[in-house]
């Protein structure tokens, strides 16, 4: 009789526990409960912040073009531009191959042109080449346009051979029958490189068609019709590119159409001007987005 | 037996006579949110109506569930800590201070209520909070120096005008960051090439004093520091400045609309209209020991291209391309 309501009892205790343990435990419910909204909310921050950067990013590509010793100024100008159309930008500075600022402007230091400061050992330039992956949430909340120029250059440097040994490359290496001595040849099957050359960053690693001036201009350069936002890239080249480079497929989502991110846009014909004998005043034409001639 | 029903009575009484009032400052009523401004109010009212803005955001309405109390103090220092004793008076919910001068009269008068403050100079350095991560104290808000905006501003001056090789720097050294603003004048002017002469002025008497110097040292340019005593003659200090033919920048935009050449600063409207969001977050519970310190993102460069004008020089277009208003 004791042997069986011992049994009774272990079996009972068996069945029942899982049953009593949720019961009797309500705070730790309410725990996991409680731990699943924070999770929640803090997934939803770090995709807030997440977009942030993105748009941040997106913003500083208009002027990420190539700076050589006859372009400073005008290239200033578009960092300028830059400053003044996004807000959460305070500072952007050209980083040459060597690592050395080119082009410094800023909303709270002073400008520079060839100040030649080295970036080399400066941790936003040596975090930003070990962040070359990101994943949500890991960012801080504002993200200075020199890491992510300096992330991209790091990029580059990799992808050429040239980068390391003899100085980095140059603008036209890749019209000049280098193209063999890149890491990545044989992966495309379309023409791989840009037709500017090395300086143009991203859009050379548009491997299904070869990019075009439209993909590179800034937006508010005195052009006619480009559109750099007509053509998004498609799975089957982001696939090649995944392939091909991890990194890669960064740099064709950095490359999606964001034409909706332009607020406003003053645009001047000078036919027309000229043709009613007008003289547009230089503050105006500063201030133009857009400039037909 | 008597005395104790007399004690009793007494007691009654007074409570009845006391209590109403006790309980009509701590609890009837929409929280006070006090605002110390230092300059004056003509010149405050930008930024107190972004203050009201931002606050009509977060849905704040003023009478029905917030109050709010305005103290100004026209440019002087020495009326701030009646002002800021006066506010602490009224038990309000949050004090907002317009200046280091202001965040400093209100520390004094209080270490309990949260004061919400702007501030130019180093809070730590000032005492008003031990990090900017956390502050610690009753203090928290905004502080936008430690970058040199000195020389930022003389920058822009020698873009406008290349030539320049003189400038005066007119600051008040009863401010504090005036006196921080100092520190970097030498690595400026080096860096720019040009040579600064530090012009002192206390009052509005001194204004005659400075220009004259000026005149006598054939300088070729002003650099206005940024004090309430400036902003508050912010229209009588460009228009010395224009007949004295000397193209001058300002640190805030008031100066360029009253007549200034050009101002390039921090955004106070945007600082006040963010100011809400602090003062929210106070009233829902936070402890503003626990609100870091913000910085400001917002800066402005303001050009006025009809002093300019007068002045007989031509803006850069470099310059105007990065102005956010151009005034003509």
């Amino acid at each position: 009789m004791k042997r069986r309501e011992f049994i009774a009892l272990v079996g009972g205790a068996v069945l029942i526990w899982p049953f009593a343990a949720s019961v009797q435990s309500p705070d730790n419910r309410v725990q996991i409960l409680v731990d699943r909204i924070l999770r929640m909310q803090a997934e939803a921050i770090a995709e807030k912040v997440d977009h942030f950067i993105k748009e941040v990013e997106g913003h500083v590509g208009w002027a990420a073009g190539p700076v050589s010793a006859g372009n400073l100024a005008p290239r200033r100008l578009d960092f300028l531009r830059l400053l003044r159309q996004v807000q959460n930008i305070t500072e952007v500075s050209y980083i040459d191959t060597n690592r050395r600022e080119q082009i410094k402007t800023s909303r709270l230091a002073m400008d520079a042109l060839t100040s030649g400061t080295d970036f080399s050992q400066d941790p936003k330039f040596t975090q930003a080449r070990a962040n070359t992956r990101r994943e949500p949430g890991l960012f801080p909340q504002q993200v200075g346009a020199l890491h992510h120029l300096g992330y991209r250059r790091e990029r580059r440097l990799r992808h050429c051979r040239r980068s390391q040994s003899q100085g980095g490359p140059r603008h036209g290496d890749c019209d000049k029958g280098r193209r063999s001595r890149c890491r990545l040849r044989g992966r495309y099957s379309g023409p791989r490189h840009c037709a500017f050359g090395w300086g143009h960053g991203p859009a050379r690693f548009f491997g299904s068609r070869p990019c075009t001036s439209s993909d590179l201009s800034w937006p508010n350069s005195r052009s006619t019709n480009r559109s750099r936002h007509q053509w998004a890239p498609s799975n089957s080249h982001l696939r090649n590119c995944r392939e091909a480079n991890p990194r890669v497929l960064w740099s064709c989502r950095l490359r999606r159409p964001r034409s909706d991110k332009m607020v406003e846009r003053v645009v001047i014909n000078l036919n027309t001007a000229n043709t009613l004998a007008l003289t547009v005043s230089p503050s105006l034409l500063a201030r133009a987005d857009e400039v037909i001639e | 037996m008597m005395i104790r029903r007399r004690q009793f009575i007494v007691l009654l009484g007074s409570a009845a006579v006391a209590g109403p009032s006790s309980a009509q400052s701590q609890t009837a009523g929409p929280p006070i949110v006090g605002v110390l401004s230092p300059i004056s109010s003509m010149a405050a009212a930008r930024n107190v109506e972004a203050l009201r803005e931002g606050l009509r955001e977060l849905g704040y309405i003023e009478g029905r569930n917030i109050a709010i109390e305005l103290r100004f103090a026209d440019g002087a220092v020495e009326p701030l800590p009646e002002l800021a004793a006066g506010l602490v008076g009224l038990k309000p919910a949050v004090i907002v201070a317009g200046s280091p001068s202001a965040a400093i009269a209100c520390h004094n008068a209080t270490r309990t209520i949260p004061i919400v403050m702007n501030c130019s100079s180093d809070p730590i350095a000032l005492g008003l909070a031990t990090s900017m991560a956390r502050p610690g104290g009753n203090g928290t808000g905004f502080w936008w120096g430690g970058e040199g905006l000195i020389g930022k501003r003389l920058e822009l001056l020698k873009e406008t005008v290349p030539g320049i090789q003189g400038v005066g720097v007119i600051i008040n050294p009863d401010d504090a960051t005036n006196r921080e603003d100092l520190a970097s004048l030498p690595a400026t002017s080096n860096a720019l090439a040009i040579a600064t002469r530090v012009i002192e002025v206390r009052s509005p008497e001194d204004f005659d004093a400075a220009f004259g110097l000026a005149e006598r040292e054939g300088l070729q340019g002003l650099y206005v520091s940024t004090t309430p005593l400036f902003v508050s003659h912010r229209g009588e200090l460009a228009a010395r400045a224009e007949s004295a033919r000397l193209p001058a920048i300002y640190g805030f935009r008031d100066f360029a609309f009253a007549g200034g050449l050009m101002a390039y600063g921090a955004s106070l409207a945007d600082m006040y209209r963010r100011k809400a969001g602090l003062i929210d977050k106070i009233l829902k519970g936070t402890n503003p020991a626990d609100i870091p310190i913000e910085r400001p993102t917002r800066f402005e460069l303001l050009v006025n291209l009809k002093t300019a004008k007068a002045l007989i020089l031509s803006v850069p277009p470099t310059l105007l391309a990065r102005a956010d208003e151009v005034i003509e």
